[in-house]
């Protein structure tokens, strides 16, 4: 397979939980900023994930290897999908299985300015998203994970500050609804 | 802000000077906005993206939920209103405040919202208003809404609103505006 393919092996072999902080930029199809904020991720492969994002579009993705939490810390609400059909939900979902790549995305390559990217176009017809895009330096760090929607809209995070394999208590990954947060399943 | 006007004169005052406002803002064609948009219902509630671009004689209304999904695009120009969703289907119709309810699910008042986002009244509909010595808009009621005015950000040729809330019956809008940019043709 081809080199960013290879990047990606080389980001995964090993890994069992990663964290970075990041930061979010979404630009429409001119190239207006929408909006910028920082977050933080952290994965315990394979189904398991958390990410956070500050300012004021605060969002919690929490996979506890069973359900995918969707949360909104401002309306005090919750949506909660089933894991293996969250890919819908977010394309982060991804990094959850990535043994099941090939069988969701069709792979393709790009050289970018300062490394390797691994273009995924989602077989599913109805995705939200038509590419999910992962940056990578040859040696295999992940730099940015970005997603384009129908409209030209990117979403891209770029990763900073990662560590692999730190320990991450259990309670990273379970989703513990506040007190008053309406759950919701789609 | 300024004193809140109390006598008769100076409310006739407040409107005088918050029509010559509508002048200035409605001036300038081109505009776009990037905010945050809740929609708090007894329902399901939702939050996200929004991305309003005007032009003279069309206008592009992006929503994003979270992880950049849900929502769509709102295409207004002519007579007709048309809606894209992410996952690639196409509604048309004449009243755009019908497509959002296909978007959205709720009847969010885009024709009136196109106004009061930038914190005037729709013309050639009774309103009532509170608004303070220089025009700025505190308070406006129009089409069955409530929209109150929390804080504005100078942008040209007036101060714009950059975060608002409107309430109708069970429904209340509350949007943060994060750019305003005026000036710029909608397509670039």
């Amino acid at each position: 397979s081809g080199e960013a393919r290879q990047a990606l092996e080389r980001f995964l072999s090993g890994l069992d939980t990663y964290s970075a902080e990041f930061t979010q930029t979404l630009t429409d199809e001119t190239g207006f900023l929408l909006q910028e904020a920082d977050g933080r991720l952290s994965l315990a492969l394979p189904d398991r994930l958390r990410w956070e994002l500050d300012g004021p579009f605060e969002q919690w993705v929490i996979a506890d290897g069973e359900y995918l939490w969707l949360y909104d810390p401002d309306l005090r609400q919750a949506t909660v999908r089933p894991l293996d059909d969250s890919l819908e939900a977010t394309p982060l979902a991804l990094l959850t299985q990535p043994h099941r790549l090939d069988e969701r995305f069709e792979v393709a390559e790009e050289t970018v300015p300062d490394g390797l990217r691994l273009v995924l176009s989602p077989r599913a017809r109805e995705a939200d998203f038509t590419q999910l895009e992962l940056d990578l330096t040859r040696d295999g760090e992940l730099q940015a994970l970005a997603f384009l929607d129908v409209f030209g809209q990117r979403t891209e995070m770029r990763l900073r500050e990662a560590r692999r394999n730190p320990a991450l208590a259990p309670a990273e990954f379970q989703f513990t609804a506040p007190p008053g947060t309406d759950i919701y399943r789609p | 802000c300024a004193a809140l006007p109390e006598s008769a004169g100076e409310r006739a005052l407040a409107q005088e000077a918050f029509m010559e406002r509508a002048e200035r803002v409605a001036a300038v064609p081109d505009w776009r906005l990037a905010g945050r948009l809740v929609l708090e219902t007894p329902g399901e509630s939702w939050s996200g993206q929004l991305s309003w671009r005007a032009g003279d004689d069309s206008q592009i209304i992006d929503l994003t939920g979270p992880m950049g999904r849900g929502g769509g695009r709102l295409v207004l120009g002519g007579e007709r209103a048309m809606l894209l969703t992410r996952d690639g289907e196409r509604y048309e119709a004449s009243d755009p405040d019908a497509l959002m309810v296909v978007m959205t699910g709720r009847e969010i008042p885009v024709s009136g919202l196109d106004h009061w986002v930038r914190g005037m009244a729709r013309p050639g509909v009774p309103f009532d208003l509170r608004a303070d010595r220089s025009g700025q808009p505190m308070r406006l009621f129009q089409d069955g809404w409530e929209i109150i005015y929390r804080t504005f950000e100078d942008a040209g040729p007036a101060r714009l609103p950059t975060s608002m809330e409107l309430t109708r019956g069970e429904m209340n809008l509350r949007l943060t505006i994060q750019r305003w940019q005026l000036g710029v043709p909608a397509g670039s």
